[in-house]
């Protein structure tokens, strides 16, 4: 028998006549034995003739063979019918097969909007805006799924006594009228935040209209859960600021947090996340590059980047902001009545307190004096203190930030939080108010703890605006449906200046209206017949009117099109604006932002008699437990509003990895005294609240401190979200705080926690401390170094560079920082990339012998960067793909059997300041035994390492080499191609991928196919029918991506349709795609860091190239030898 | 018994065999389904010999050609035939108009389908190499219903795409508009076809210097290249 080969690059024989005698093929790429390898040659055990035909040919015989026996063939492959639907009248716009793009906002921060066929389907970076914010959030990036969520109102509806009978507009406008005209100035309105300037506007008038003289302010409540009651306190203390005041930390130097999450949920996490990336860019900064020091009792995003982290209790934050203030002041030589009130708060004393050494706060603060002007002080954050957030400003103010980095011009308001639902609370308890209006938030479900549902039933009338019934809706007497934020028109301001429109991309797909046409409706009472009976006029009555002119002539926008553009023609631009600008309405649509910046006057006269309300020393810590209801952007979110957003739900929070799930988080310390581990239940209780539920522990966390995620433990938001969880909120109480004190017992009970990326697979319990510690001396999986060291070889490496020509070191850098090693490239060599060599390829660290001629590259090369000294494990990219490349959700059965579909996930390690010796052999096991080997308190504090990680795209790749099909193939621009058709799931290359990136499709996740026998073999097939496929969601699909079906692996593409559209697009205009932006990743482009980076490294001119051969570059497990196109730049540690 | 099993199939596989030899066994040659309307291109691109874009109008400029909009149909039928509704053609127009009047699209049939899992462009083929519409959709000019006249499966595909640069695995028809053979040929009127069909060509595609040493133009490399390109998986599967 001749030997089998299964080798591809088949060669089409063809018959073909050669007219011009030229030759047919292009010359074979491999010679000899590999090209007769092209076929396949069977020949038969009896000695029958050899049948020879090349591969496609042998899979489709095959194929037909088993498909159509007893059939003929030509039936087995019918094709089905398929129909074109073209427009009767397409309008120039739309061009069936290509995108249009829309400028707009989702929850009020810039993004833009690609659609296809009139459908949205991507939620993308609003580019070249002027903040220099170029990337989305996770929760923007997943808004698309919430458009076709088929649990969202249908209609407008009555409610009695939790029950909705379905109504119509006209009777709900005119019991709305009805009431708040009967209620006049005992009516309010509960909004979330709100900030546009037309919105505002809008509020004011109807409000107006409704009281009739009466102070408006005062109706109308603006808050969120995570609101900024705290600062905005202390700002008006302290400079009599009404609003809040905005941080710059794009040219810091020291950045100094008191528990701020400022990366992840604070005030601007976007444009924070962005500038900080900027503050820390070490090609451009050098040794001006910022540090970040970070105070802190839970683990934040904000503290596991930092440079500097110390774990301390939170009632230990305001003694250590003292101390430091104190430090500063007398270096600083303050007045008098500051080095008074801070007298109390004594360095060594504080010291002694909280175990942060004194000579760290000393070194701090003298740190901060040096950089006075060109540093930043961030308070408690969203789970601080007034005092906390006044002791930060005044530091800030000791240093001279104030008018620096610091600006306090009053242009940025934000909502306030708990504080303001309990006055309203306390408000219609008294029975102040007769109707009440709740738009856009869900005081029920978030103010479950603190009597909102008890208060409502003191209110005559209550009308809910949201976008489905849920706690609040059903509590409510009217439910006005309203539009998402891709249907509606709006405005936001988004930061100091800025102004953006919401501008619809589609109509809304349920009976449902925007907060502004409600307002607008319900300022224009109109009969049967749509004649105009009641108006409070003004704007709100010219909207209609224009409405009502434009919609004779055809087909118009709804009103509050016209209302934004009038309140926007008022402010912007019928005035001259200071630059005497002469933008218009439309120019601003287009582009998506106007920038205005008014005319306030920067509040810098600091009040000293503020200053006296601030305690004169450490607040001693009682005994109880510290209790965090925090939340998180990158996970969920804090509101619960998109719960029942499975991609959200899906996604790994940064920290603890969890997803479809409510843990407790304690520390390893704690939760070992307590003997418990991950999924053991504990009780935790607030004053009379109590909640039960499973811990993991999580290392960084400060003592008895126990941290929970909000968000989750909906009961009325749908079928996805409805049941996952508890609800955090349940341990609020009358103080408002979302840092509780209580106590903290264990309870019965285990729950298998489903978190993304490892648990033990034995039985899920432990702490899964294998797989994310990280020693850097033994293998250095996130190369790191010291800013210091960087600097010495960065210097070095351009000397070295100059001298031979080529511009990398092959560094043994050992900095010594904290214990820890450093190193440049590790010692199996680093990446060496030589942009002008032979072959155009890169010549690896390793250099032993190798099975692999290498590949050509003759034309494109691409290869990606990810700078992991800006990634702050945001998720936003982990969103944007599975948005971009139609990836499916799995549920949380489905992550509990580790199958998850995320082709991009962020991969967390844990280093230690005290480095181990050999923590791999020693932690064999995961159990408290194998825990104690460890340094005491090793978990304590740990480093973090946030990896993004996706296919590797090798030029050696493992799964290329044992896939029977071919399916996984190499192309000449060096991206590693999976072929959906080829694929028949041995799953042979997921087991020899080296970084665990390639997804097994187990079911069929994207198709609804459930029938009794696939409901009986498959319980979970209707779940997976709900998060991916039921009602509308199909729509949200990119077309230009296959949807893949059951049985086939898939993963990473490097966005394979986002190259071809640029490469079609550059080769018609006969040039060679750009290295501006033209293409960019959906990672890349969703980053707001801007740490990835994508492009051709054939051409030594692009921004990739030059990172490629940077100093910092290096590529993971580079001693395996697969020559990865996806390169690292190394984390730069400025303590 | 292994031996029986062996021999039955490789009779069935041998038996195949015949049935899709040729070039390319493809289920979709001859497809010509029936119409809503039974518009002829024959008298509209033939006779009437008005241009494909007239009516494909996207064809350069994304991945579908599109049929046309029911208004591109309506330029001229709010004229021509407009009055004479009692002929038998415009049974059909009368059809056509009420779709129009009342707002609702005409549902074809789709003639030229290619897998859900293949992911063509037009663009490429038709604005940049110029490829003439006729290579791929046969001589649609002289169809009264359209058909599918060549192997519409990949390995058609990759003939051409296979083939030097400039040069294409092109179909010829005979008189009838039925597929005889595919012959290799240079691609007429492509900007880069006569790029290396003769000396001149490629030595105006060249820049030399006083030694004599010549190079390409950027241009006619990234040409080059692009032709090779387009083999790769991911250009048409993603």
């Amino acid at each position: 028998m001749t030997k089998n080969v299964w080798l591809s690059t088949e060669d089409i024989s063809s018959d073909a006549l050669d007219a011009q005698g030229r030759p047919i093929s292009p010359p074979p790429l491999v010679d000899g034995d590999l090209a007769q390898a092209n076929s396949i040659q069977v020949e038969f055990p009896d000695g029958g003739k050899q049948v020879k035909m090349d591969r496609r040919d042998f899979m489709r015989l095959s194929g037909a063979a088993t498909a159509a026996a007893g059939l003929t063939a030509a039936t087995g492959c019918q094709v089905p019918v398929e129909t074109i639907v073209p427009y009767v009248n397409r309008e120039g716009e739309t061009q069936p097969g290509r995108p249009n793009f829309y400028a707009t906002t989702i929850h009020g921060a810039p993004a833009r909007v690609r659609t296809r066929a009139g459908k949205p389907i991507h939620i993308e970076a609003l580019l070249n805006h002027p903040s220099g914010t170029c990337g989305t959030t996770a929760r923007q990036g997943a808004a698309i799924l919430d458009l076709y969520d088929p649990d969202r109102a249908t209609g407008p509806a009555q409610v009695k006594g939790g029950k909705s009978t379905a109504s119509n507009w006209q009777a709900l406008d005119k019991a709305v009228v009805e009431a708040v005209r009967a209620s006049g100035a005992k009516t309010r309105l509960l909004t979330g935040p709100v900030s546009g300037h037309a919105t505002q506007e809008a509020i004011y008038e109807f409000l107006g209209g409704v009281a009739g003289g009466a102070a408006v302010s005062s109706m109308h409540v603006a808050w969120q859960p995570d609101g900024h009651d705290n600062l905005r306190q202390a700002a008006q203390d302290l400079y009599g600021l009404d609003g809040l005041p905005d941080y710059r930390l794009a040219e810091a130097r020291t950045i100094v947090s008191f528990g701020a999450d400022f990366l992840d949920n604070f005030i601007s996490p976007e444009r924070f996340s962005s500038d900080w990336a900027k503050s820390r860019s070490v090609e451009n900064r050098g040794v001006k590059m910022s540090s970040t020091v970070v105070f802190e009792p839970r683990l934040t995003m904000t503290g596991a980047n930092a440079d500097r982290r110390f774990r301390v209790r939170q009632g230990h934050l305001l003694g250590l902001a003292g101390a430091l203030a104190h430090l500063i002041a007398k270096q600083r030589n303050a007045s008098a009545v500051i080095l008074d009130q801070l007298k109390g708060y004594d360095v060594n004393a504080v010291a002694t307190e909280t175990g942060v050494k004194s000579e760290d706060l000393t070194e701090l603060a003298s740190r901060l004096v040096e950089h006075a002007g060109s540093c930043v002080v961030f308070g408690g954050g969203v789970l601080g203190s007034v005092e906390l957030d006044k002791m930060a400003l005044l530091i800030n103010h000791l240093l001279g930030n104030i008018g620096q980095t610091v600006v306090m011009d009053g242009t940025l308001r934000g909502a306030r939080g708990f504080r303001a639902l309990l006055e309203l609370i306390d408000e219609l308890n008294k029975g102040q108010v007769e109707t009440l209006i709740i738009a856009n938030t869900n005081p029920v479900y978030l103010g479950a703890a603190i009597g909102f549902e008890s208060a409502l039933e003191k209110v005559k009338n209550v009308v809910y605006i949201g976008d489905r019934l849920d706690e609040t809706g059903l509590k409510s007497n009217w439910f006005a449906p309203l539009a998402h934020d891709l249907e509606c028109w709006g405005d936001s301001a988004t930061e100091v200046g800025m102004h953006a429109i919401q501008q619809p991309s589609i109509r809304p797909m349920n009976d449902s209206r925007g907060l502004l046409d409600h307002l607008i409706a319900w300022g224009n009472l109109k009969d049967a017949n749509g004649r105009v009976t009641w108006t409070m006029g003004g704007r709100l009555h010219s909207a209609v009117t224009e409405a009502g002119k434009a919609a004779k002539a055809g087909e118009a926008p709804s009103p509050a099109y016209y209302y934004l553009q009038d309140s926007w023609n008022a402010r912007f631009f019928r005035q001259k604006t200071a630059s005497g600008s002469k933008r218009s309405f439309n120019q601003a649509l287009r582009d998506g932002f106007h920038f205005d910046i008014g005319t306030n006057t920067p509040a810098t006269n600091f009040n000293a008699a503020g200053v006296k309300t601030l305690p004169t020393g450490p607040i001693a810590l009682s005994n109880a437990w510290d209790v965090m209801l925090a939340s998180s952007n990158a996970f969920a979110d804090g509101e619960g509003v998109q719960a029942n957003n499975g991609w959200l739900m899906e996604l790994a929070d940064p920290i603890t990895h969890v997803v479809w799930e409510s843990v407790a988080q304690i520390g390893p310390r704690t939760a070992r005294e307590m003997n418990l581990m991950d999924g053991d239940s504990i009780m935790i209780s607030v004053g009379d609240n109590r909640l039960s539920l499973p811990i993991v522990t999580q290392p960084g966390l400060a003592d008895k401190t126990v941290v929970l995620y909000a968000g989750l433990g909906r009961t009325a938001v749908g079928d996805v979200g409805n049941g996952v969880g508890v609800n955090a909120y349940s341990l609020m109480t009358n103080n408002g705080r979302r840092a509780q004190v209580g106590e903290v017992v264990a309870a019965e009970g285990w729950t298998q926690i489903p978190r993304i990326g490892g648990d033990d697979p034995r039985d899920g319990r432990g702490i899964d401390i294998r797989a994310d510690l990280l020693n850097n001396k033994l293998r250095p999986l996130c190369p790191e170094s010291s800013l210091t060291d960087w600097n010495t070889k960065s210097t070095a490496a351009a000397k070295q560079g100059a001298d031979h020509g080529q511009g990398k070191a092959h560094g043994e850098g050992h900095g010594e920082h904290g214990g820890g090693e450093h190193h440049y490239n590790h010692e199996y060599g680093g990446a060496t990339y030589e942009p002008h060599g032979k072959n155009k390829t890169f010549v690896g660290g390793h250099s032993g012998p190798s099975h692999w001629a290498g590949h050509e590259y003759p034309g494109y090369r691409w290869a990606m960067s990810i700078d992991t000294n800006t990634c702050t494990g945001c998720n936003a990219c982990v969103i944007a793909c599975q948005s971009e490349n139609n990836i499916s959700v799995v549920g949380k059965k489905g992550v509990l059997s580790n199958r998850e579909m995320a082709w991009l996930r962020i991969d967390r390690y844990y280093s230690f300041d005290a480095q181990l010796d050999n923590p791999l052999a020693e932690a064999k096991h995961q159990d408290w035994d194998h825990l104690a080997a460890l340094p005491e308190g090793a978990l304590d504090n740990p480093k973090v390492h946030f990896q993004p990680m996706m296919c590797q795209h090798c030029e050696n790749a493992g799964c290329e080499t044992v896939c029977p099909f071919t399916a996984s193939m190499h192309d000449d621009e060096g991206i590693n191609q999976q072929v959906y058709n080829r694929c028949v799931g041995t799953r042979y290359c997921a087991n020899n991928c080296a970084y665990k990136v390639r997804r097994y499709n187990w079911f069929e996740y994207s198709f609804e196919r459930t029938n009794w026998l696939t409901t009986m073999v498959n319980p979970e097939g209707k779940n997976h029918a709900r998060y991916n496929n039921a009602g509308d969601l199909n729509n949200r699909y990119n077309p230009e991506v296959t949807v893949r079906t059951r049985g086939v692996m898939e993963k990473c593409s490097f966005c394979s349709q986002r190259v071809q559209k640029a490469k079609i697009q550059a080769r018609s205009e006969n040039r060679k795609v750009r290295d501006d932006g033209e293409l960019q990743t959906a990672c890349e482009s969703a980053c707001p860091v801007n740490c990835i980076t994508f492009g051709d490294v054939n051409n030594a001119e692009t921004r990739i190239s030059q990172q490629v051969a940077g100093v910092r570059s290096y590529r993971i497990l580079e001693e395996v030898g697969a020559k990865p196109s996806v390169f690292y730049l190394t984390r730069i540690w400025n303590p | 018994m292994i031996r029986a099993l062996l021999g039955i199939s490789t009779l069935l596989v041998l038996g195949e065999v015949f049935f899709l030899a040729g070039q390319g066994f493809s289920p979709r040659t001859g497809y010509a389904p029936e119409q809503p309307i039974p518009f002829s291109h024959k008298l509209h691109a033939g006779e009437m010999a008005i241009e494909c874009q007239y009516c494909h109008t996207q064809v350069e400029k994304g991945r579908h050609a599109t049929v046309p909009s029911t208004n591109i149909c309506m330029n001229c039928h709010n004229q021509v035939k407009r009055l004479h509704t009692a002929d038998e053609d415009s049974v059909h127009l009368a059809k056509l108009r009420e779709h129009f009047e009342n707002d609702t699209p005409i549902e074809w049939v789709k003639v030229h389908d290619l897998p859900d899992h293949v992911y063509f462009s037009h663009q490429p083929h038709v604005k940049t190499a110029k490829i003439e519409c006729s290579t791929c959709h046969g001589p649609v000019e002289k169809m009264d219903k359209v058909k599918v006249s060549v192997p519409f499966n990949m390995g058609w595909c990759l003939s051409c795409h296979r083939q030097q640069p400039g040069y294409i695995n092109a179909p010829v028809w005979n008189e009838e508009g039925e597929l005889i053979r595919h012959v290799t040929r240079a691609n007429n009127g492509t900007a880069h076809s006569g790029m290396c069909s003769n000396d001149d060509d490629c030595r105006r595609m060249q820049t030399c210097n006083p030694d004599g040493q010549c190079e390409y133009s950027d241009y006619a490399k990234a040409a080059h290249l692009d032709i090779a390109g387009p083999q790769n998986c991911t250009t048409c599967h993603r």
